[in-house]
């Protein structure tokens, strides 16, 4: 059985994933040299076509949209399109950003024939909404050339795909720019030309790049590729005895299947840090819960209070009737390392404490301080995201008070001042416009006050010393 | 209650500092202080104009010459000056700081500070007490004459600790206390721009910067008020001790001139008069007329009055060596068109067909050094400076500085970077803001681009950018003006390194040596002379004949020489060539010398805005009578019809017709030079128009002058410079009339210069009959030469036309090439050349003798099998490739990829013969439309020219295969259709023919359409906006 090779190109990948798809004009741009990469629909009626500097886009259509290109975000779509083709291919190649190989030779038997085998594919692909070009060679480099030439065809035989081959412009092959121009430059444009020459005559000006890039094109030389593995996942659908009103009635059953999850994970040597309920309805409408955990988590004793915690704030808006169960994210277990001769301290870790908290009180409740690098007392401290360090280390500036008000009271009682005054401008890229006076002051209850005073004299305090 | 300010930076510590020295002076004076000291960090730069401020606005703030010097996180010192001595200390510290670090940096080592004999010293502590134990006691070791504590009082958060800390230093050192300000910026409200400057310097944004930005304003100047509560009564009051002591003024700067240029037995007037005589024999061969001798005579008693001999020795003692050298100059300026200058030979202008103004010459009133640009051969200039250098060293001789300060550009980029806006959106900005709109000033193009006034980050991009434009950035050496002393430099002023490798420069600018009245003399650089010497060698080289400038000139007006000149075929000649001027050839039909100084004079912004063309015109016609108000004004303006073209004749006018003084008047001069820069024109109209009114002058008359002056701010040309350009101008028109192919040749090899590229030129020398042969591997030289062949010569061009090609390359295929030429392709890799070389020889056509098509020869080339010796004779009969030939329009896309050009044929003829071009009328044909007829037009885009007039027009030039179209676009035409104004390398114009007297013709551009994707590759270049 001969090899053939099924490749799909994105051209424009991140515009079709963009959520919602945009109505007016917008353009993707390559950032360094301000270029188009990708523009849509009503740009391209407008005169913008690909290549065009943003100066010359902005004068043809001042309103146009534009965004600038992201290769991860392609890579993230090419990702999940992968998994799901997954499910009719199981030789999948990634070229990203915006690119694979199907190898299908080994899947034409089954489906019953390349043509119905693409039009499964094509039917997906379109239901994805995203735009390709495709072709199928019996090399993996041709399909992906023929692809970008915009060949859109299946070829199944050498000689019907070989001949396309070589009116290839050599601008889309995998060749380096600097070989294209040296081919230019002996008037060689298309792939044809070049096949036409001499090998030995080739050999002895060309480096081994592009002979092996030659012999791959055509068939002749071995390509071997990475191949595709989706992600492992845990997922277990039970449908409820009868329909459970409540989301208490959940538990006992969304216990027992995190017991399988306990099993499945405890076999694999995987922690998982997130989950997923999805709860159908009575009325064919579905429900998502998601859960997740800091540090991973595999143990059904340590999932069952976050989810018990979690479900106590959801409100079903039906009776539920199927529960499924879905792990995300899994990673191998490295336990934590452990002293034996370490007095135990409580049973739970520090960050399990933390996830505990945050399905209890919110993700946003929840957070770690840092010092920031500023003169504005208020934007010295900040949040963030528990247990992550801080950016920088900051000395902290003396004469501060302990307690910082979250905002300043005016003054109402009688002070001494002891020392001062700072002067401290109010930031004038955040629209500020005024400074403020800070005296260290003691107050007639003996504390001590940070006060300041604005340049209308109006006096305010702002914090507590210890 | 009174204060001095000791310590006070301006923006020239750069992108520190957040205010001009004359914002800084003015303030403190409205504040009440008594003096200032200007101490920028290791620099003078900004004191001269600190120093023009106060006496321009007769302020009673005194100046006080200082400097911060740092050593990092060691040692922070004032230092000031009390007397001239202590300036010169000053100034070497400077230098040798600047002098041992790369541009713009400085290294102070403590020897600087133990070498002071007369500065005072400020010592700023660190606030650490090691440091500053070790450099308290260090201080008192070495100046405890002249040493004080400064402190500084910012409200900041230790400062009770730091105060403190002084204290206990001053007690433990004796040293007395003294109040200082710190001051950056000259108002509290530059606050934002400070912390932007820092951003900048940093090069991150300012909400990045943290702690590092200045945590309050308290580093402008404070009121009297403030300061008493800030600091004790005695730290006040040694401010004014210190500055009562410092009574060094710039006025005090006295130039010196070089002493050596005398030789022994003579004083410099008698040596000077010795040469001038010599110079009559050799220029006018017998004692010259007796009003010549008398003004000979005049101007050697004005010499001697101001004591100027040493300024034009140092000048004849430099062009004598230019002569000696064989370099080309000319010297032009105020003081060139002199009789003693002619005489001197430092210009060429005989002063018998010039009438030489004499006010302009030396002006007793103006108490200026007399002003004279020597212009070199361009390719040569570099041997004139290194003589410079060499004579006099480099203790005492350096560049003048030029101020590189933000302009639209920069100013945007950086202030927006600072801000966090995209670069990207920054530089779709830049590209939309068209600086020479004059109906929407920058901010209203902003705002229409979609910066909003409204939002925050908008109206701080907007205020910041306004605030920092003329900010200046960094000292940049300046073209051509050299200082050059007596003594050292550095006892003038400090020099500092410059980024080009051994070239030091003064940390002033031309403006600021010419407010202290110091000597520079300009070596500049004119393309012009390196041709007019090129030619003059290569005529010798095919003729045997020797030419020389000055007996072309002397020779009298050739009147085929002006036919050529009246009829525009001026491509190649010096300053008559722009489109411009090629216009106005035909209109004014220059017949004599000076016609052509009047031609050069007239066709330049200034005339034009200011409304004096017509006029000349129609009086030279005769259709209009040419008539004076007055005598006076008939002795002015009566060469020039009554009409002021230079501004000598302005500036005459005002002194005779408005009643100015000299120094009035030299004012006047003043404020038309500085006019881009302040604008301050309109304080004389009322004294010109009512003096005018008081003499008798109607009102017309007068607001026509005034209008006129505006005109000429700062374009119009001085009579002087045109009379210099004119020689240059005719002798240029002479070449080409009589030796044609050596003077294109001259021209190819002088590139770059001029206004018009080497395609251009080529063109034009093939329009003109004359052969032009392609780069030849076997026949070309490096430069481009003349071949003749039975006494008719063709033009060959040179290897120096091939892009990539480098001249050592170049140099050994020429010395290993054969007697009958090369042979082979083999032969030429066998040269040891680098193949990329040949290469690049390849695409320009060179091998087409050898090889037949340009990608045989490349397949050739690829082959490195050949390369080497040892394998020369095996396997050479490897079957050839079959390579297809490349078609004419690949051919001719890569002569101009290579070359430039393509000797072949043109884009158009072959984009025509494809049918890809719509119908259109060539170049050739115009002579057969109709006036006002409806056209259309294609061309290359080879040139837009902008004059500064008021109306916003643009002239383009469209080149096609058979000449040159001459385009008019007016600014609504290129505002609408701004893309294919702007961007396009083939344009349609479709828009109507107008045939002005003279023949002239002119499309007036109604529609464009870029057609500029025909081109591909193309690789031709347009000539934008001059």
């Amino acid at each position: 059985m001969s090899p053939l090779w099924l490749y799909l190109h994105f051209p424009q990948m991140q515009l079709d994933s963009l959520h919602p798809p945009p109505e007016g004009p917008l353009v993707i741009l390559e950032p360094r040299k301000n270029r188009v990469l990708q523009r849509n629909l009503p740009a391209q009626n407008g005169g913008v076509s690909l290549g065009m500097g943003l100066a010359s886009v902005a004068a043809l259509l001042p309103q146009i949209e534009v965004m600038t290109y992201q290769p991860e975000l392609e890579q993230q779509r090419l990702q999940a399109l992968a998994e799901d083709l997954y499910q009719w291919c199981a030789d999948i190649s990634l070229d990203p950003p915006s690119g694979m190989w199907l190898g299908c030779h080994s899947m034409l038997r089954l489906y019953g024939g390349l043509k119905a085998y693409w039009q499964l594919i094509d039917a997906y692909l379109h239901q994805q909404k995203v735009c390709t070009h495709y072709a199928v060679a019996g090399s993996p480099l041709g399909a992906k050339l023929l692809a970008k030439q915009g060949a859109q065809h299946l070829y199944e035989k050498t000689d019907e795909w070989l001949p396309a081959l070589k009116a290839c412009q050599l601008s889309l092959t995998e060749l380096t720019s600097a070989h294209c121009q040296q081919l230019a430059r002996l008037g060689i444009q298309t792939l044809g030309p070049l096949l036409g020459l001499p090998l030995k005559e080739l050999a002895r000006r060309f480096d081994i790049q592009l002979m092996t890039y030659l012999g791959r094109v055509t068939g002749q030389l071995k390509h071997p590729l990475p191949w595709f593995r989706p992600p492992s996942q845990f997922s277990r659908s039970r449908e409820l005895r009868y329909e459970a009103e409540t989301s208490q009635a959940l538990l006992p059953i969304i216990g027992f299947m995190l017991g399988e999850l306990e099993a499945y994970l405890r076999q694999r040597n995987l922690l998982a840090s997130g989950l997923k309920i999805t709860l159908s309805l009575r009325d064919k409408k579905q429900q998502q819960l998601e859960i997740a955990a800091a540090q991973g988590e595999y143990q059904q004793a340590r999932w069952l209070p976050l989810v018990t915690l979690k479900l106590e704030r959801f409100q079903l808006t039906g009776p539920v009737q199927y529960i499924t169960l879905s792990s995300q994210t899994e990673r191998p277990l490295s336990p934590a390392r452990e002293d034996l001769f370490q007095p135990a301290s409580g049973t739970l870790q520090p960050a399990q404490l933390v996830a505990l908290l945050q399905a209890k009180l919110g993700n946003h409740a929840v957070y770690s301080v840092a010092l920031a690098d500023r003169h504005c007392p208020e934007q010295t401290s900040v949040r963030l995201v528990p247990f992550t360090l801080a950016p920088q280390r900051i000395t902290a500036q003396p004469k501060r008070p302990s307690l910082l008000l979250p905002r300043a009271l005016p003054l109402s009682q009688q002070v001494q001042v002891v020392s001062g005054p700072e002067r401290i401008a109010e930031p004038w890229w955040q629209g500020g416009h005024t400074q403020r006076d800070y005296f260290i002051a003691r107050a007639q209850d003996g504390r001590w006050l940070w006060i300041y005073r604005t340049p209308d004299m109006r006096w305010y305090w702002h914090g507590i010393f210890c | 209650m009174a204060y001095a300010e000791l310590f006070c930076q301006s923006n020239f510590s750069f992108l520190k500092g957040a205010s001009h020295p004359e914002e800084l002076v003015q303030a403190a004076a409205r504040l009440g202080y008594e003096a200032l000291a200007l101490t920028d960090e290791c620099s003078v730069a900004g004191v001269v104009r600190a120093y023009q401020a106060i006496k321009q606005h007769n302020l009673s703030l005194r100046l006080i010459i200082g400097t911060l010097v740092v050593i990092p996180d060691e040692l922070s010192l004032l230092l000031l000056c009390p007397c001239r001595e202590a300036y010169s200390e000053l100034c070497r510290v400077i230098s040798n700081a600047r002098g041992r670090a790369e541009k713009g940096q400085y290294r102070l080592h403590p020897w600087d500070i133990k070498s002071l004999r007369h500065c005072l010293v400020i010592w700023l502590p660190q606030g650490q007490e090691q440091v500053d134990q070790y450099w308290g006691k260090w201080l008192c070791n070495h100046q405890r004459a002249r040493l004080w504590l400064g402190l500084s009082r910012y409200l900041q958060v230790n400062e009770q600790d730091y105060h403190q800390h002084c204290l206990a230093l001053c007690a433990q050192f004796q040293l007395t206390l003294t109040a200082c300000g710190g001051v950056l910026m000259h108002s509290s409200e530059r606050l934002a721009l400070q912390h932007t400057l820092t951003a900048i310097r940093q090069g991150k944004t300012v909400d990045t910067l943290g702690r590092e930005l200045l945590v309050n304003a308290e580093r402008s100047l404070r009121s009297l008020d403030k300061l008493t509560r800030l600091f004790s009564q005695q730290a006040l009051l040694e401010t004014l001790s210190i500055a009562r002591r410092c009574k060094f003024s710039l006025s005090k700067l006295r130039y010196e001139y070089p002493a050596e240029l005398v030789p022994s037995g003579h004083n410099a007037t008698s040596y000077l008069r010795e040469l001038v005589e010599a110079g009559i024999l050799t220029r006018f061969g017998q004692e010259p007329d007796p009003d010549i001798r008398a003004t000979i005579e005049k101007e050697l008693a004005l010499i001697q009055e101001q004591q100027y001999e040493y300024f034009f020795l140092t000048i004849h003692d430099l062009v004598a060596f230019a002569r000696a050298q064989g370099i080309l100059y000319q010297g032009r300026g105020s003081a060139a068109n002199s009789v003693v200058c002619y005489c001197l030979q430092i210009t060429a202008v005989d002063p018998r067909r010039v009438d030489v103004l004499f006010e302009r010459f030396i002006s007793k009133e103006r108490n200026e050094p007399p002003d004279i640009d020597v212009d070199f051969e361009h390719q040569r200039r570099e041997e004139v400076i290194q003589y410079l250098y060499q004579k006099y060293g480099r203790q005492r001789c350096a560049l003048a500085a030029t101020v590189i300060t933000f302009r639209f550009k920069s100013a945007l980029r950086e202030v927006g970077k600072a801000l966090g806006f995209a670069e990207s959106q920054l530089a779709h900005w830049i590209t939309n803001v068209d600086r020479r709109d004059k109906q929407n000033d920058w901010r209203a193009q902003l705002v229409e681009q979609g910066v909003n006034p409204s939002t925050l980050k908008g109206r701080l991009l907007l205020e910041r950018v306004d605030e920092i434009l003329g900010f200046p950035r960094h000292l940049s050496q300046h073209v051509g003006g050299f200082v050059i002393s007596r003594g050292s430099l550095y006892h003038l002023v400090p020099i500092e390194n410059a980024a080009m490798a051994d070239r030091t420069i003064i940390q002033w600018d031309k403006d600021d040596l010419e407010t202290l009245a110091l000597l520079k003399v300009d070596v500049l650089a004119l393309g012009m002379l390196t041709a007019i010497r090129r030619c003059f060698g290569l005529v010798e080289a095919y003729s045997g004949e020797r030419l020389d400038m000055a007996e072309i000139a002397t020779a009298g007006d050739d009147p085929k020489v002006y036919q050529m000149i009246q009829q525009a075929d001026t491509v190649g000649v010096f300053q008559i060539e722009s489109r411009a001027q090629m216009n106005m050839l035909p209109r004014l039909r220059p017949a004599c010398y000076y016609d052509l100084v009047v031609q050069i004079a007239i066709v330049r912004p200034g005339p034009v805005q200011g409304d004096m063309v017509h006029p000349y015109l129609k009086r030279r016609d005769g259709r209009e009578a040419v008539s004076y108000p007055s005598e006076a004004v008939r002795q002015v303006l009566e060469r020039t019809l009554g009409v002021p073209i230079f501004q000598e004749q302005v500036i005459k006018l005002a002194m005779v017709a408005a009643g100015f003084s000299g120094g009035e008047a030299d004012q006047l001069r003043r404020a038309m030079a500085a006019w881009k820069r302040n604008g301050e024109l309109g304080k004389f109209r009322y004294k010109l128009t009512e003096g005018m009114r008081q003499r008798g002058y109607s009102e017309d008359f007068a607001e026509r002058i005034y209008r006129q002056i505006c005109g000429f701010a700062d374009y119009g040309f001085p009579e002087s410079h045109s009379a210099s350009f004119a020689l240059l101008a005719y002798v240029s028109a002479w070449l080409k009339f009589y030796h044609p192919a050596a003077f294109y040749t001259a021209l190819l090899n002088s590139l770059p210069m001029g206004f018009y590229s080497a395609d251009q030129l080529v063109q034009d020398a093939k329009r003109h009959g004359l052969d032009v042969r392609p780069v030849c591997v076997n026949h070309s030289q490096w430069h481009s030469s003349l071949e003749h062949t039975d006494s008719v010569l063709a033009i060959r061009l040179g290897l120096d036309r091939v892009k990539g090609l480098q001249e050592s390359a170049a140099h050994n295929i020429l010395t290993a090439r054969p007697e009958g030429g090369y042979q082979q392709i083999a032969q030429l890799q066998g040269t040891g050349v680098a193949a990329s070389q040949l290469q690049a020889l390849a695409s320009s056509g060179a091998f087409s003798t050898l090889q037949g098509n340009r990608y045989q020869t490349r397949w050739a080339l690829l082959d490195n099998a050949v390369s080497l010796p040892l394998f020369a004779d095996t396997e050479s009969s490897a079957p050839e490739a079959n390579l297809a030939a490349p078609d004419l329009w690949q051919d001719m896309l890569e002569d101009y990829q290579s070359t430039g050009m393509s000797l072949g044929n043109h884009p158009l003829l072959l984009l025509a013969r494809q049918q890809r071009l719509p119908a259109r009328t060539l170049a050739a044909e115009l002579h057969t439309i109709r006036d006002r007829s409806v056209i259309s037009i294609v061309g290359l885009v080879r040139g837009r020219q902008r004059p500064g007039t008021a109306s916003g027009v643009t002239f383009m030039t469209l080149e096609d295969e058979t000449g040159n179209h001459n385009v008019v676009v007016w600014s609504a035409t290129a505002h609408q259709q701004k893309q294919a104004f702007l961007s396009s390398r083939l344009l349609q114009v479709k828009g109507i023919l107008e045939r002005g007297d003279a023949g002239v013709t002119h499309i007036i551009a109604g529609k464009l359409i870029d057609l500029s994707d025909l081109l591909d590759a193309l690789a031709c270049q347009s000539r934008d906006f001059h």
